[in-house]
């Protein structure tokens, strides 16, 4: 039921979106690509550009939960103009699941290839791979579309759609399965609100800007109620 | 009288010929004296440029130098442009070669010389890898200055090598420095002394120690069709000795380059004041290819064949090209196993060295992190990339916008 009162919402949006028209760009999500809290976006970091990041995931919703919070250290490159490839170290503090080794910690590469750019009226449209090398426990393929508008008093408005399959068998866990989407309203230049469905629960966050696009504050409530965020920063290689 | 007056016509016929041939000949040389070209040479030498030698021709000047003054080749074009144009305004056709230990890398043909702004984003280069090995021309029509011969460059390369992965701490295995003296002796022909003065070695508690990781000479050659080849021979890397030589054709109209690398290699060791050695038993042959597409400054390269452990397979790399830095990610398979991974490369000058000397001494240009997801010895290359990869780093400083 909460999924087609979502699905409604984004479909009015869709509407208006036609009407009031708007490109947009991208910043970083908890999991070290671009998208909102936790779903990616059809859109990438620029081209030549690095991000440096830290994203907290609470312990609850953890690979490692309910026992373990989750940290991820990322660096996202904008790496051709279509193509941005992130690196992620995961670490879960306190775990030590690898004995005298330390710290449980995963690397995670993740990559996003846009097949269409956003137009004025034409979505932007992505495949992307999560945790696609070694022993993959952040996988999931997905592809998502994602526009941005004008509507009258917000700066901007962008909506995103998509949907994420499990491909590769061998993983040993998987970040996202079936249809996501999410909104994203800038209401100023440098604060916006994200409301988002990301196949297992709804999040929603804040995102602050305050030197436009070099760093980037997010503060978000996983399933509505459990406290995480991150920050980034970026930079032109 | 008539025979006197028919011999006086032929004789001022004959002066008259030879005086508009003097004419027309003086003129077409007197366009660029001699003066010029001297002005010309001692000017770009002034700015530190090296091997600096300039000839000319009707309306056309060509000057070949050495740049290790600009970090971005285009800057020395820039500079070299404007300072063949303060000299002779009205210069037709600049033809700038540029060289490495005196052995020519490309070709550059400026039609107008004059526009110098816009000069690397115009259609005007024309870069020709078919160049000739020695400027045309007899040696006393042609200005030479700043000869680097003799001249000794050191290079400090600092190192780090850590073990990343399932450890609470990363642990620092290595860290060294490495000083490499080299000395220009001739077109070419370069030697290397290498020491490596290792600092920590946690892994293997070894604690301080100098090694000796280089001693040997190697020499470069060009062609027009065998665009390059180069060989070393003595203690190349490490506790290797041996020859080693790589060739390499290139075509950068098309961006496609392909070579081969050959190497005979044994391992020679100091210990207890005594050298160990063991014979030449290891050979390395691999099949290269470079591909330098024409748009997003990348350099896609791949190598076939058997790897210095002994191991055949195939290796990949893609590498783009940003302002101040480079990325890289690799595959590699063979026969010991696979490996992936990525390569940054900083620049860490914003010159490429100091102005000529008797001794030099800097950073390496650029300053390399690799990372592999896994360790293994798959995939190892061993190969004296010196001049091939000089040229692919003079096209990256070259080419970015």
């Amino acid at each position: 039921m909460k999924v087609n009162w979502f699905f409604s919402i984004c479909s009015i949006l869709i509407i208006v979106a036609v009407v009031f028209p708007q490109t947009s760009s991208a910043a970083m999500s908890l999991t070290g690509s671009t998208g909102l809290v936790n779903i990616p976006t059809a859109y990438i970091i620029p081209d030549g550009k690095i991000a440096f990041g830290y994203g907290y995931t609470n312990k609850e919703y953890s690979l490692r939960g309910p026992k373990y919070a989750q940290v991820a250290y990322y660096a996202t490159v904008g790496y051709l103009p279509f193509l941005e490839v992130s690196l992620i170290v995961a670490t879960f503090p306190g775990c030590m699941d690898l004995g005298n080794y330390g710290t449980d910690k995963d690397r995670v590469s993740n990559a996003k290839l846009r097949a269409l750019n956003e137009s004025r009226y034409t979505p932007s449209v992505l495949f992307g791979l999560n945790d696609f090398i070694g022993n993959s426990h952040f996988n999931s393929e997905y592809v998502v579309i994602s526009k941005s508008f004008q509507p009258p008093i917000v700066d901007s408005l962008g909506i995103h759609l998509g949907y994420a399959t499990n491909l590769i068998k061998k993983a040993t866990h998987y970040s996202m399965s079936g249809m996501f989407g999410g909104v994203e309203i800038h209401l100023c230049k440098f604060l916006a609100v994200m409301g988002e469905y990301d196949t297992k629960k709804y999040n929603a966050g804040l995102r602050i800007t305050p030197f436009g696009d070099k760093i980037s504050i997010d503060i978000d409530a996983l399933d509505m109620r459990r406290v995480s965020g991150g920050v980034s920063f970026s930079l032109g290689l | 009288m008539e025979e006197t007056s028919k011999k006086s016509y032929v004789l001022q016929l004959i002066m008259f010929i030879t005086a508009f041939l003097l004419v027309w000949y003086t003129c077409a040389y007197a366009e660029i004296p001699t003066t010029s070209v001297d002005e010309i040479a001692k000017a770009i030498a002034s700015c530190g440029f090296e091997n600096v030698r300039v000839q000319t021709s009707t309306n056309t000047v060509i000057i070949e130098y050495e740049n290790r003054i600009y970090l971005r080749e285009r800057d020395a074009i820039k500079v070299i442009v404007n300072k063949a144009t303060n000299v002779i305004p009205r210069i037709e056709k600049l033809v700038l070669i540029s060289k490495r230990d005196n052995v020519p890398l490309f070709q550059i043909v400026l039609t107008n010389p004059k526009i110098t702004e816009p000069i690397i984003d115009s259609d005007q280069i024309i870069m020709d890898p078919d160049i000739p090995h020695n400027m045309a021309g007899s040696e006393s029509t042609v200005k030479k200055y700043n000869s680097s011969v003799g001249k000794i460059d050191a290079i400090i390369h600092p190192g780090v090598a850590a073990v990343l992965g399932h450890f609470e701490d990363p642990l620092i295995s290595q860290f060294s420095i490495s000083p490499d003296f080299s000395i220009f002796w001739g077109k070419g022909i370069r030697s290397n002394v290498q020491l490596r003065f290792l600092l920590q070695d946690e892994l293997e508690n070894k604690g301080r120690r100098v090694e000796l990781d280089k001693l040997c000479l190697s020499y470069t050659y060009r062609h027009s069709a065998l665009t390059f080849m180069n060989v070393g021979v003595g203690l190349l890397e490490g506790d290797r000795y041996g020859v080693a030589s790589e060739a390499f054709l290139y075509k950068w109209k098309s961006g496609i380059g392909i070579g081969g690398t050959a190497a005979w290699l044994g391992n020679a060791y100091f210990q207890d004041g005594k050298l160990y050695y063991t014979k030449l038993w290891k050979t390395i042959g691999l099949l290269n290819f470079r591909y330098k597409p024409p748009f997003w400054n990348l350099l896609l390269t791949a190598r076939l064949g058997r790897f210095l452990y002994k191991d055949y397979g195939a290796s990949m790399e893609i590498t783009r090209f940003f302002h101040n830095t480079s990325l890289s990610a690799f595959v590699a398979k063979t026969d010991h196993g696979s490996t992936v991974g990525f390569q940054l490369q900083l620049l860490t000058y914003p010159r490429r060295n100091l102005k000529p000397s008797w001794v030099r001494v800097k950073l390496p240009d650029v300053f390399n992190i690799e990372y592999r997801y896994n360790q293994t010895d798959a995939a190892t290359v061993f190969s004296p990339e010196y001049y091939t990869d000089y040229v692919t780093d003079t096209l990256w400083f070259m080419n970015l916008k």
